[in-house]
């Protein structure tokens, strides 16, 4: 039985999930821009899926909004395992009962570790065919009691590099300085310049508005730098 | 570019800064009001030396070589007037720093760079006080501890700092081995404000003080992060005080900007007495 991937282009790993191969079944949303996700988009995937579908993979990058009515209609007909990195993922989890596992797959780790919420009413078999997609794209799951907003690596590390933008506006150093600062003074695998192109700007952003629009905090405001990075 | 090096205060810091200097092979004086203190860290690291020794890192000559360059002085008139730089790494208190560095601008050649290795104090509250010809000689070099071993050197420039004195010592740290970073004069300077978010961040997302949320968040930030170290066990080593009053001092100096906002978890914890390894308690029990 082939596994079920859904993805959209501006997923960092979008090139990866397009070159599985064997059991996997990819579909790709084909716009580059969020606003143009439709009802057209997901009732074309959905019908191009084999009857005997019980769940699916959704490994879509997308804002709040978007994610949540996405997630409302792919709920409604499967159990769903989703990539919630950048949203506020313990909501949904209780919000969508079908919602049955999420994890942190849209941010690079150093350590190839992917942080995976599942709830205990999980089925093993799907937690199965999710290690069987990470492990064909060379990472491992690392299991978590909580989904929370960003989970958590993803919010600390993204709270640091937004600190590092601020400081690169504040004219503190130069990225180069910082980053061999950081290297070396508190042994960080990457500097933080260095890191945020690893992972990309977008969903660093992303779970930046995001924090800051659910909880309001001005702590989570995005360094104005990094804003204008991700229009690159 | 420097031959000889004067070191102020004979603490953790002072002496990891003079061991690390009397290895690259320069002449080091190591100072502090107490005699003893200097005798004491001459000592220390002496029993350093042998022990690198014994393991194979140094040969008998560079050690023997190393003793020879390393010399405790008991008043500040004993210092070598001829020395390329000096750095003080004495008490937190900004008017026993300048104090110092004022009395000795007359014992000291116009080309001795004068150099402070605080971690909390603004490099221009220093330097506004000295000579106008020392202010274009004077930065902040900060160490990590322990300096002997620790890559990072922040060369951080006042507002007076003479720009090629600045790269002057990054290229001249360079070639020692170190991994200088060049750096304006800002709260907490580099590290200290950038690695805020590690501390305070977590904090937030355990939202309570729970020992099963704290181990849960230490090890996924080493096995998903990559880092080396968990915050709350860093917190636990560094002094949950220490910390907090470092959070406290950054959060103040950007006038209390949100990001820099300390979290209540860790000034219960202060409150309580539980500081981390030292009292035995913190995060984690010891």
């Amino acid at each position: 039985m082939s596994i079920n991937i859904i993805y959209n282009q501006s997923h960092p790993l979008a090139l990866e999930f397009k070159n599985l191969k064997g059991p996997f079944q990819t579909h790709c949303l084909q716009s580059n821009r969020d606003k143009d996700f439709s009802h057209d988009h997901l009732h074309n995937f959905l019908d191009s899926l084999s009857s005997d579908t019980e769940y699916i993979f959704d490994f879509t990058l997308l804002s709040d909004s978007l994610k949540d009515t996405w997630l409302e209609k792919l709920t409604s007909r499967y159990q769903v395992v989703s990539d919630t990195t950048c949203n506020w993922g313990e909501f949904l989890c209780e919000k969508y009962e079908s919602l049955t596992a999420v994890c942190s797959l849209s941010f690079y780790s150093p350590k190839k570790k992917v942080e995976v919420y599942s709830k205990s009413t999980t089925e093993e078999r799907v937690l199965s065919d999710l290690e069987k997609i990470l492990s064909a794209l060379e990472l491992s799951s690392y299991n978590v009691s909580s989904a929370g907003h960003g989970f958590t690596y993803p919010r600390t590390v993204s709270t640091l590099i937004n600190e590092a933008y601020f400081a690169l506006e504040d004219e503190l150093a130069t990225r180069e300085d910082m980053d061999q600062a950081m290297s070396f003074g508190v042994n960080y695998p990457h500097g933080l310049f260095a890191w945020s192109k690893k992972i990309g700007i977008k969903p660093i952003l992303m779970l930046l508005q995001s924090l800051h629009s659910q909880t309001g905090d001005p702590r989570y405001r995005s360094a104005p730098l990094l804003m204008r990075e991700s229009l690159k | 570019m420097l031959n000889k090096v004067s070191v102020l205060g004979a603490g953790t810091m002072g002496a990891g800064i003079a061991q690390w200097f009397a290895q690259c092979g320069l002449q080091v004086q190591l100072f502090d009001v107490q005699w003893e203190q200097a005798q004491m860290a001459i000592e220390k690291i002496h029993a350093s030396w042998d022990k690198l020794l014994a393991k194979g890192k140094f040969t008998d000559d560079q050690v023997k070589s190393f003793k020879e360059s390393l010399q405790a002085v008991s008043s500040l008139e004993d210092l070598d007037s001829d020395s390329d730089l000096l750095i003080e790494a004495i008490v937190e208190n900004l008017k026993i720093k300048v104090d110092i560095f004022q009395k000795l601008h007359h014992h000291f050649k116009e080309q001795t760079i004068f150099a402070s290795n605080t971690s909390s104090l603004p490099i221009d509250s220093m330097a506004r006080e000295l000579d106008d010809s020392r202010k274009k000689r004077f930065v902040g070099l900060h160490f990590f501890n322990p300096a002997p071993i620790m890559k990072l050197v922040e060369i951080i420039k006042s507002h007076w700092t003479q720009e090629d004195l600045s790269r002057d010592l990054q290229e001249w740290f360079n070639q020692q081995g170190k991994k200088p970073a060049i750096c304006s004069d800002g709260p907490g300077f580099i590290v200290n404000r950038l690695a805020r978010s590690f501390y305070v961040e977590p904090q937030r997302i355990i939202k309570v003080e729970s020992t099963q949320r704290v181990k849960e968040t230490d090890a996924i930030l080493k096995e998903v992060g990559g880092f080396r170290m968990g915050p709350f066990e860093l917190m636990d080593l560094i002094g949950i005080d220490v910390n907090l009053e470092v959070a406290k001092s950054v959060w103040k100096s950007f006038y209390y900007e949100p990001r820099f906002q300390p979290h209540a978890i860790q000034e219960k914890l202060v409150i309580s007495g539980r500081w981390g390894k030292k009292t035995k308690g913190g995060f984690y029990e010891y």
